[in-house]
C-alpha cells in the first residue's frame, strides 16, 4: 500500500517535470519561429518559461535528491569505515531534512508576502509562482523521507537509466 | 561574525554536505547571526537567483545534447575522425581525441561526454591493443574540454555570476583554449604510442570515402556553427539559439541519424528535468551565498588583503591559478564558478585583466580539478564506465596533466590565446 502511494507520487512528479520542460522547450522554440515567420513574439513566453523553469528547478530538487544529484566533497564518507560512513550519513540526513524543513516554513512566509503583487508581463500573483519554493522543499523532504534509510545504510542512490551525477 | 560562517560553511561542506545545502544553511546563519534581519532576505535570493530568461539556456543546451546522443552519432563522428588522423601512429588515441572534440561542440557538460561516446572509445582502444589504463587516462583527460568548447553550461553561469563578461564573448573565448588542450593531448598521444609502439589499425578504418563520412558527420558537426553563427550574425540571442539548437537535434536525431524515436522522448526530458533542477537548485542556492558574502565584505577584505601583498599582475594569476587548482580538487567546476568568481572577479578586475582572459584562466583552472587526483569527478566517471582502477589510471594521467598544466600556463600568461578571437569579431567582453 505504501510503496503503491510513493511509487505513484514519485511517477507524479515525474510526469510533471517532463511536462514542464516540454511546454518550455516548445514554447521558447515557437516564439523564435513566430518571430522570424510572422515578425511578431509573445512577450509573455519569456516570462511564462522564466516561472517554469524556476518551477523545473524546486519541483525536481526532489527526484534530483532521490538519485544523488546534489554534488558534494563526499572524500570524508568514502574514507570513513562503513559503520562511520552510516553514522555521517544519518547527520546528513538530518541536515537536509531540517533545511529542506526550515525553507517550507520560510517559503510559505515568502508566499503570504508576495501574494497580492502581480508579474510584470501577465499579471500572475507572484505569491502563487513562489509558491515553488515551499512546495519544492515539502515533495524534497518527501522523497528524502522515503530514500534516506536505504542510503544511510548503503550509501546507494537510486538510478536513472542514463543519468550519472558525477557527470554534471 | 566571518569566522562563525566561514567554520560553519568549510565544516558543512567537509562532512559531506551537499553544497547547495551548505550554501542555504550559510544564508540561514548569517541570518541568524546580524541583528535586524529577515528571513525573507533568504528566499528572495533563493528566487531572484534563477529568475532569469539566459538561464533557460542551460535545461535547452542539455535537452539538445541528449536528443541528438546515441551510440549512432558516436559512430558517425568516430569514423569520420579515424579516416582523418587514424592512419597515424597512435591512431586510434588520435582518433578518440577528435571524436570528444566534437562532441564537445554538442554538450555542454563534456562530464557526460566520458560516461557516453568515451566509454565506447575505451572499449575500441582496449580490443585494438592500448593498455586500458591508458585509454582512459586519455578519454578522462580528453573530456574536459566540454565544457571549455561551446556550448558551455560553466560559462552561462560564468557571465551570470560577473557581469563584465557576456555569454557570445565567453563562448568564442572557449575555442582556441579547448583545441589547444586538445592538441597537447594529441601530443602526449603520439609521444606515447611511439613508446609504446602503438599501430594504427587500419581494419577499424571504414573503407567509404571521406567526402561521404564527412556529409554523414556534417548534420551533427554543424550543431556549433548554428549556435555560434546564430548568436554572432544576431539572428539569435543565447537562449533562442539554445532553444533553436533543441529543434535542429530534434529533427536531425529523428529524420538524420534515425536514432530518435518519439517513445524516448518521456525518458529524455525526465533526464534533462534532473540534470536542470540539480544544477539550478545550487544556482538558486549560490545567490543566498553570494548575498552572504557580500553582507560579510568578504570580497572586500579578499582584495584588501591580496591588495596589500603588492602582487603585480602575473603574480596575482600565478597566486590564483594555484588556489583555484586547490580548490578545483575538491570542488566541481559548477559551484567552483560560483563560490570563487565573486571574490577573485573584483580582483583581477583591479588588477587591469581582461575579463575574458581572467575567465578561461578560471574555468579551464577549475575544470582540471576534475582530472586531478585523488578526487576528480571525471576521474571516477571514468573509472566507473570503463571497469579500469583508479590507481593505474592515474598513474596512466601523469604526461596528460603535464601537458594540462602546460596549456594552462600558456593560457594564464598570454592573454591573446582567449581574447583574439573574441576580438576579431568584436567581442570584447
Amino acid at each position: 500500500m505504501l510503496t503503491r502511494a510513493a511509487s505513484l507520487f514519485v511517477a507524479a512528479n515525474r510526469w510533471v517535470l517532463i511536462l514542464l520542460v516540454g511546454v518550455m522547450a516548445i514554447l521558447v522554440i515557437a516564439n523564435v519561429i513566430s518571430r522570424y515567420a510572422f515578425s511578431h513574439s509573445f512577450s509573455w513566453v519569456e516570462e511564462a518559461t522564466r516561472y517554469m523553469m524556476i518551477w523545473v528547478a524546486f519541483l525536481g530538487a526532489g527526484p534530483a535528491l532521490r538519485v544523488g544529484g546534489h554534488i558534494a566533497v563526499d572524500t570524508l564518507v568514502q574514507a570513513l569505515p562503513a559503520a562511520g560512513a552510516r553514522v555521517l550519513r544519518g547527520l546528513l540526513a538530518l541536515v537536509m531534512a531540517g533545511t529542506l524543513a526550515v525553507l517550507v516554513w520560510l517559503g510559505m512566509d515568502y508566499v503570504a508576502f508576495a501574494w497580492e503583487q502581480e508579474s510584470p508581463v501577465l499579471g500572475w500573483s507572484l505569491g502563487k509562482i513562489y509558491l515553488a519554493i515551499p512546495v519544492g522543499s515539502a515533495l524534497a523532504l518527501a522523497h528524502l523521507l522515503l530514500v534516506a534509510r536505504r542510503w544511510v545504510g548503503s550509501g546507494e542512490w537510486e538510478r536513472v537509466e542514463g543519468f550519472d551525477p558525477q557527470a554534471l | 561574525m566571518n569566522a562563525i560562517l566561514g567554520s560553519v560553511f568549510v565544516g558543512l561542506m567537509v562532512i559531506g554536505t551537499p553544497i547547495a545545502f551548505a550554501m542555504l544553511i550559510a544564508g540561514l546563519v548569517a541570518v541568524a547571526l546580524k541583528p535586524g534581519m529577515t528571513a525573507l532576505v533568504v528566499t528572495q535570493n533563493l528566487f531572484s537567483g534563477l529568475d532569469s530568461f539566459p538561464l533557460l539556456a542551460i535545461p535547452f543546451f542539455i535537452l539538445a545534447a541528449e536528443l541528438m546522443s546515441g551510440g549512432a552519432l558516436t559512430e558517425v563522428l568516430l569514423k569520420f575522425a579515424a579516416r582523418l588522423v587514424g592512419l597515424r601512429r597512435g591512431g586510434l588515441g588520435h582518433a578518440n581525441i577528435l571524436t570528444l572534440t566534437f562532441f564537445s561542440g554538442i554538450s555542454g557538460s563534456a562530464l557526460a561526454d566520458a560516461a557516453g561516446p568515451g566509454a565506447m572509445l575505451i572499449k575500441m582502444m582496449r580490443r585494438a591493443g592500448y593498455k586500458d589504463a591508458y585509454a582512459a587516462a586519455l578519454t578522462a583527460s580528453v573530456a574536459i574540454v566540454g565544457p571549455i568548447i561551446p556550448p558551455s553550461i560553466i560559462m552561462i553561469i560564468y557571465a551570470l555570476t560577473d557581469n563584465s563578461v557576456t555569454v557570445t564573448g565567453l563562448f568564442l573565448a572557449g575555442i582556441v583554449p579547448g583545441l589547444l588542450i586538445a592538441l597537447s593531448l594529441a601530443l602526449v598521444n603520439h609521444i606515447v604510442s611511439v613508446r609504446r609502439g602503438y599501430r594504427t589499425t587500419p581494419e577499424l578504418l571504414d573503407p567509404a570515402p571521406l567526402l561521404r563520412l564527412f556529409w554523414r558527420a556534417l548534420p551533427a558537426l554543424l550543431l556549433p556553427v548554428i549556435i555560434l553563427g546564430g548568436i554572432h550574425v544576431g539572428v539569435f540571442t543565447p537562449t533562442e539559439a539554445s532553444a533553436a539548437a533543441v529543434l535542429y537535434a530534434l529533427l536531425v536525431g529523428r529524420f538524420v541519424y534515425g536514432t530518435l524515436h518519439f517513445d524516448m522522448l518521456p525518458a529524455i526530458l525526465y533526464r534533462t528535468a534532473l540534470m536542470t533542477a540539480s544544477i539550478l537548485f545550487i544556482v538558486a542556492t549560490s545567490a543566498v551565498f553570494a548575498w552572504v558574502l557580500t553582507v560579510g565584505q568578504i570580497p572586500q577584505q579578499v582584495a584588501g588583503w591580496i591588495a596589500g601583498m603588492q602582487l603585480s599582475p602575473a603574480m596575482l594569476l600565478l597566486a590564483v591559478n594555484v588556489l583555484l587548482l586547490l580548490v578545483g580538487i575538491f570542488i566541481e567546476p559548477l559551484p567552483g564558478v560560483m563560490i570563487m568568481v565573486p571574490i577573485l572577479g573584483p580582483l583581477a578586475d583591479a588588477a587591469g585583466l581582461n575579463p575574458l582572459h581572467f575567465a578561461i584562466v578560471v574555468i579551464v583552472n577549475l575544470t582540471l580539478g576534475m582530472v586531478t587526483p585523488p578526487v576528480g569527478g571525471l576521474l571516477f566517471v571514468t573509472s566507473i564506465v570503463s571497469g579500469v582502477k583508479m590507481g593505474p589510471m592515474v598513474r596512466e594521467m601523469r604526461p596528460m596533466l603535464v601537458a594540462l598544466l602546460a596549456v594552462l600556463l600558456l593560457l594564464t600568461y598570454v592573454p591573446a590565446l582567449s581574447t583574439w578571437l573574441p576580438g576579431v569579431l568584436g567581442y570584447r567582453n
